[in-house]
């Protein structure tokens, strides 16, 4: 019993000779050989084009466990995209992804006040994301 | 001009995360004129800390925005980290903490330069490629 991600990239013409790259991880809690345990898997409009967050600062949340996050921007536009944030208590602009690309990696925060955003070029963009954690109490108290 | 093609599939066992496997295929393809890659390395991170002799995984502005970076802690030890973080960036923010075994694929900005270094001093590898608009 494990969870895991695989992934292929492949090229015929990125280089002289074509490159093909497989590559499985297993999930395991941190640092050690338990299996991840837990899942917030979500279809989400984005609705304006201001930040959003994904995963929230707290200490207690991440930076003593693991994090593997996935998201895709659904856009079926190519020129739409979402801003990757990551760390620092505004998010660090890291990356854009672009209508139908998606993003994999793995997430053990290191600033306590950083956290994962996620920012529109546009208002109305839908992403999908996956976040497999552990240990987390995710759901705020009423 | 070329393409590359970037697939995932993530599964989980039955009771694992919920109570009935999961699978997720995804799979897409860029394609850019004028691409350009750091090629596929290999290598050895030797730094402890943030450092110049910190390994250097993408070099700012290379590469346009919209490139993207795969990387991989190729130790096989979970607790045998691989930090990864923005070297331009003010107080050089960590953005990947990667236990032995992780990979990621993610699209970075370009205009930041990556550098990574392994808190235990044991002297894992990594290995990664970025491809991107030359400029």
């Amino acid at each position: 019993m494990a969870t895991t991600a695989t992934l292929t990239l492949t090229s015929a013409d990125i280089a002289g000779d074509p490159v093909n790259v497989s590559t499985t991880s297993t999930f395991t809690q941190a640092g050690g050989t338990v299996d991840m345990d837990q899942i917030s898997y979500m279809k989400v409009n984005l609705g304006s084009a201001t930040d959003k967050v994904l995963i929230p600062a707290s200490h207690e949340y991440n930076t003593i466990n693991s994090n593997k996050l996935y998201i895709k921007n659904l856009s079926t536009v190519s020129t739409e995209y979402v801003t990757i944030k990551i760390e620092g208590s505004t998010g660090i602009p890291f990356g854009k992804l672009y209508g139908g690309q998606w993003a994999f990696f793995p997430y053990n925060q290191n600033d306590p006040a950083g956290l994962i955003e996620v920012l529109p070029s546009k208002a109305g963009i839908d992403i999908e994301y996956i976040w497999i954690h552990e240990n987390v109490d995710i759901l705020a108290d009423d | 001009m070329a393409t590359v093609t970037a697939g995932i599939t993530l599964t989980s066992a039955v009771g694992d995360l919920t109570t009935n496997a999961l699978s997720l295929s995804d799979s897409t393809s860029t394609t850019i004129t004028n691409m350009g890659t750091t090629g596929l390395a290999r290598a050895k991170v030797s730094a402890t800390a943030v450092h110049s002799t910190a390994t250097i995984l993408y070099t700012a502005d290379d590469y346009a925005a919209g490139a993207h970076l795969y990387i991989k802690n190729t130790h096989g030890t979970a607790s045998e980290y691989i930090w990864v973080y923005d070297d331009t960036t003010s107080g050089d923010p960590v953005i990947l903490k990667m236990a032995g075994g992780d990979w990621a694929f993610m699209p970075i900005k370009g205009d930041k330069t990556l550098k990574a270094y392994a808190p235990s001093g044991n002297n894992p590898y990594v290995e990664f490629i970025v491809y991107g608009t030359d400029q």
